[in-house]
């Protein structure tokens, strides 16, 4: 079985595989990618991963850019929505490929450097490679995966030793598609023991543009990572994202994910608490209206004794507008004393949109506490009917029920200023919702 | 808890044995294994079926074999070789009995192993019968009383020579042939089953029953079941299964379909106990098996509940469409797995009318090596104005090495519909155990009375006689499970 991986995505893939000479040292990886592609084809709807997410689309505006039959008319008129981040730490990948600063040296922070893929000497190729190899699933079995490693460029490796008491500032990563190419940002990063990092990773790009991000990150014993991802992509543009994160002892993953825009976003989100008392909490938030398909499918593998993990879903559907939300809490044999509690809270505002839930549990050992629960439903009559007394208009109390709903995912993002930024954004977001729509 | 388990008591009672795995020895007509339009002629032959039954068989024939087996359960399981089963086998003295009394005296004695209430037993317990034995259905009881009260409950042979106008009408209409897999298996091969129809404004004047049991070597039986119930009438129908003690795997894949009318009601129990295979999971019966419920009429009701204790595989939804306003489905199902069984059951809520409601009420017990999977979709469409749902579904680990799953899919595409879904997973607390303990009980008394409390919410759904069969089946397959 190969669905949709054509002569066109597999002659694509062969001759990327030696084009960049700085990247001869992935041929290994890059042959295996393929030959999963060969094997697995891109998923369908057949498959009960993605059993409500169609890539037909975006397997067509693959193969147009695969055969160059994108023009630059298609996209003149896109821009790109950069955030002022002069004087902060920033790094940007176009296109999948690592931008030299405009001038001077790189603003990082403190315990922390960063180099493109191209220019790893051999001990760090030695690690990058290790950290590409470290998680079978995504270039094994997952295409989209595969498909990244196939067709990647360039990349990001990353790597914090920052064992400051007080928290780093946060580091901006940018991946921008610029609509002329189908983007494959590839991020390595890891978390020396004991550091710390907090990581902003933003998606942009032109309208129409088509990425297939992959992000593998390794927090070393007693770590702390904070990782808010957020995208607010143009309405017609698809990004798929596969993100693998794996905790050694001690080490604490704080995670939000932030989904308002794009046509089709489909993130996998996997997280493998490797260590003793290694925890992980995840909040996420998306809002679907117009005719957006948002589908968030997360696992959490619980490996080792004593590892918690929380994790909350908030989903608002308006519109024609379509949530996916799949969570997965695995507990291994031996992970005795697993504390794990998962939540999908969702808000269906219009009989034309859709939610769709379903969180998981698969639990190979009986010493655990877990629990899970979705609900799905309107806006609270009784609080509206509340906040109408206190003298708001029907509308401003809709408005002030879904900030709140969507605000509680808000709650985990450190430092709290940037918490800050992230919820005026949001706000704007409500606000530019059709008023007749929610 | 491993070490709880030297206590040689409780190992004796966690190595108990299979109580139906006795292989009755009777003359009987089968066909050489392996499936082929002929076989399907044979059979409709055999039953001397209507014209459009073979055509619908043949058609369904055609589809399944450019079918796939389906792979999305977590269920491990070696291929399938489906020319490696015989469709069709019959006891050899069957045809043309007039009464019970000619039934072949082993078969009766197999019954009487069974607890199956035949004779009187029967009328004390005043349940009918149908007792289908491999691929055909041996003796239907009570049938005057229910004919006085316009009931029809036949075999599904019968039901397709003497009522042809009624299974023409609702035969397929909830479960189609192109349904899935094993339903499109079913309705090319399916070789006998039971037929219950009830007339308007009628209350079935008692529950109605019937015993399933594979008894020859290297058959699957596939049986069909189609329950109608007219406007304005009520019904509960018991199923209890079991099957002899073997080392091959045997393939069952049943479809079972209720249609209920307007201010319509079906009670559908079932008590699972095929045989589950040993403790090496050797032998044992693969239950693939479609159940579904149309609740077609303004307020009907349709109710599920299952005790599923046997089978090494289970592949088991029994669902409910919910098409009539202000139509009730519910769920009701206790899951034991020990040993290597594997179990993926659960249900499927379809709101489609207004105020329809559902409620899913599921407790999983894994004990052993086995592996329990919950799997449910509540799904609200946009006409589902006021749906409500309510999912429960909690799993109880016995012993470390045991695995509890679920899978809860909700698909909402009403604004004013309320979802709800709860799950829990744990073992028993040690502090209910040591509580229990120091009133007096023992561990086994102890591990019991907690299990049968986790599953009363479900117990309490079943007929009484079902109950207490459930409740011993229950304490067969687990006492002891847990120290």
């Amino acid at each position: 079985m190969n669905t949709g991986f054509s002569p066109i995505w597999r002659d694509a893939c062969q001759r990327s595989r030696n084009a960049i000479p700085q990247l001869a040292w992935l041929k290994e990886l890059r042959d295996s990618a393929i030959s999963v592609l060969a094997e697995h084809g891109l998923p369908d709807l057949t498959q009960e991963e993605w059993r409500y997410t169609s890539l037909t689309d975006y397997v067509q505006r693959g193969a147009a850019y695969l055969a160059d039959k994108v023009t630059a008319a298609d996209t003149a008129t896109a821009t790109l929505t950069v955030e002022e981040t002069v004087g902060q730490p920033h790094l940007e990948l176009l296109d999948g490929l690592l931008q030299e600063p405009g001038s001077g040296a790189r603003v990082l922070p403190a315990g922390v450097e960063a180099l493109s893929l191209r220019q790893l000497s051999p001990e760090l190729r030695a690690r990058a490679t290790g950290l590409l190899a470290s998680h079978k699933t995504p270039d094994d079995t997952r295409p989209l995966a595969a498909l990244n490693m196939a067709l990647l460029s360039d990349g990001l490796y990353l790597r914090s030793t920052a064992t400051a008491d007080t928290p780093p500032p946060p580091l901006h990563l940018r991946l921008a598609s610029s609509g002329t190419a189908m983007a494959q940002p590839r991020l390595l990063i890891e978390l020396a023991p004991g550091s710390q990092l907090s990581l902003i990773i933003e998606h942009q790009s032109a309208a129409g543009a088509l990425a297939n991000a992959v992000t593998q990150i390794r927090c070393g014993a007693g770590s702390r990572l904070d990782l808010l991802r957020i995208q607010d992509l143009p309405a017609d543009a698809l990004l798929t994202e596969t993100t693998h994160v794996e905790l050694d002892r001690d080490a604490t993953l704080s995670a939000t994910s932030l989904d308002f825009g794009g046509q089709l976003v489909r993130q996998d989100l996997s997280v493998a608490l490797n260590g003793a008392g290694a925890t992980a909490n995840i909040n996420g938030a998306f809002v679907v209206d117009g005719h957006r398909h948002i589908d968030n499918h997360t696992t959490i593998d619980h490996r080792a004794p004593d590892t918690g993990s929380r994790e909350m879903f908030h989903g608002l559907a308006t519109g024609h507008g379509r949530g996916v939300f799949n969570g997965r809490i695995v507990v291994q044999p031996g992970a005795v004393r697993t504390a794990s509690a998962l939540n999908s809270r969702n808000l269906l505002l219009a009989t034309t949109a859709e939610i769709d839930t379903k969180p998981e549990l698969e639990i190979f050992t009986d010493d655990v506490r877990c629990s899970h629960g979705a609900t799905t439903g309107e806006l609270d009559a009784n609080a509206l009917f509340y906040l109408r007394t206190r003298g708001l208009g029907p509308d401003e109390a809709r408005q002030a029920l879904i900030t709140a709903f969507l605000h509680a995912t808000l709650a985990l993002i450190t430092p709290e200023d940037l918490g800050v930024r992230v919820a005026a954004r949001l706000q704007s977001r409500l606000e530019a919702l059709d008023g007749a729509a929610i | 808890m491993d070490s709880k388990l030297q206590n040689p008591g409780l190992n004796e009672l966690v190595n108990r044995r299979y109580q139906h795995g006795f292989v009755t020895d009777i003359e009987s007509d089968t066909v050489p294994p392996g499936h082929s339009e002929q076989v399907i002629r044979f059979i409709s032959q055999k039953k001397d079926e209507p014209a459009f039954l073979l055509e619908w068989r043949l058609k369904a024939y055609r589809h399944w074999l450019t079918m796939r087996e389906p792979g999305w359960a977590r269920l491990h399981y070696p291929p399938i070789d489906y020319q490696d089963i015989s469709y069709f086998s019959a006891p050899r003295k069957t045809p043309g009995l007039k009464s019970i009394d000619e039934v072949d005296p082993k078969l009766l004695a197999t019954y009487e192993k069974l607890g199956v209430p035949l004779h009187e037993r029967a009328r004390l317990a005043g349940v009918a019968v149908d007792a289908v034995f491999d691929s055909v259905s041996v003796t239907t009881t009570f049938r005057d009383k229910l004919a006085a009260a316009g009931v029809i409950f036949c075999s599904f042979s019968e039901a397709a020579r003497e009522h042809p106008e009624l299974i023409r009408q609702y035969l397929g209409t909830v479960v189609p042939y192109r349904d899935n897999y094993f339903a499109a298996l079913n309705s090319a091969m399916f070789t006998d089953g039971s037929f219950v129809y009830i007339p308007k404004g009628v209350r079935c004047p008692m529950e109605l029953s019937t015993y399933f049991r594979i008894n020859q070597a290297k058959t699957g039986q596939f049986e069909r079941t189609l329950i109608i119930a007219e406007e304005g009438s009520h019904v509960s129908y018991l199923e209890g299964c079991t099957a002899p003690q073997r080392d091959e795997n045997q393939l069952h894949a049943a479809v079972v379909e209720l249609v209920a009318l307007k201010d319509a009601t079906i009670k559908y129990s079932t008590v699972q106990n095929w045989y589950p295979g040993d403790e090496e999971g050797r032998g044992g019966i693969y239950n693939f098996v479609t159940k579904r419920g149309d609740c077609r009429g303004a307020n009907s009701k349709i109710s599920w509940t299952q005790v599923e204790a046997g089978s090494a595989i289970t592949w088991k939804y029994p669902s409910c469409i919910l098409r009539g306003d202000n139509s009730v489905g519910e769920f009701y199902s206790v899951a034991v797995t020990n040993n290597l069984q594997q179990a993926d059951t659960g249900t499927k809520m379809i709101h489609i009318g207004r105020n329809t409601r559902s409620t899913i009420v599921s407790k999983g017990i894994a004990a052993g090596r086995s592996q329990s999977a919950y799997r449910g979709l509540v799904k609200v469409l946009p006409t589902a104005e006021g749906a409500r749902n309510f999912t429960q579904c909690d799993s109880l680990l016995m012993g470390s090495r045991s695995a509890a799953h679920t899978y809860p899919y909700m698909e909402i595409r009403n604004p004013g519909a309320i979802v709800e879904h709860e799950a829990t997973t744990s073992k028993i607390g040690d502090d209910q155990l040591f509580y229990c303990r120091q009133r007096g009980l023992s561990q086994e008394d102890a591990v019991n009375l907690i299990v049968n409390g986790f599953c009363k919410q479900v117990f309490r759904e079943l007929p009484m006689e079902f109950a207490v069969e459930a409740q011993n089946l229950l304490n067969v397959s687990l006492e002891g499970a847990v120290g």
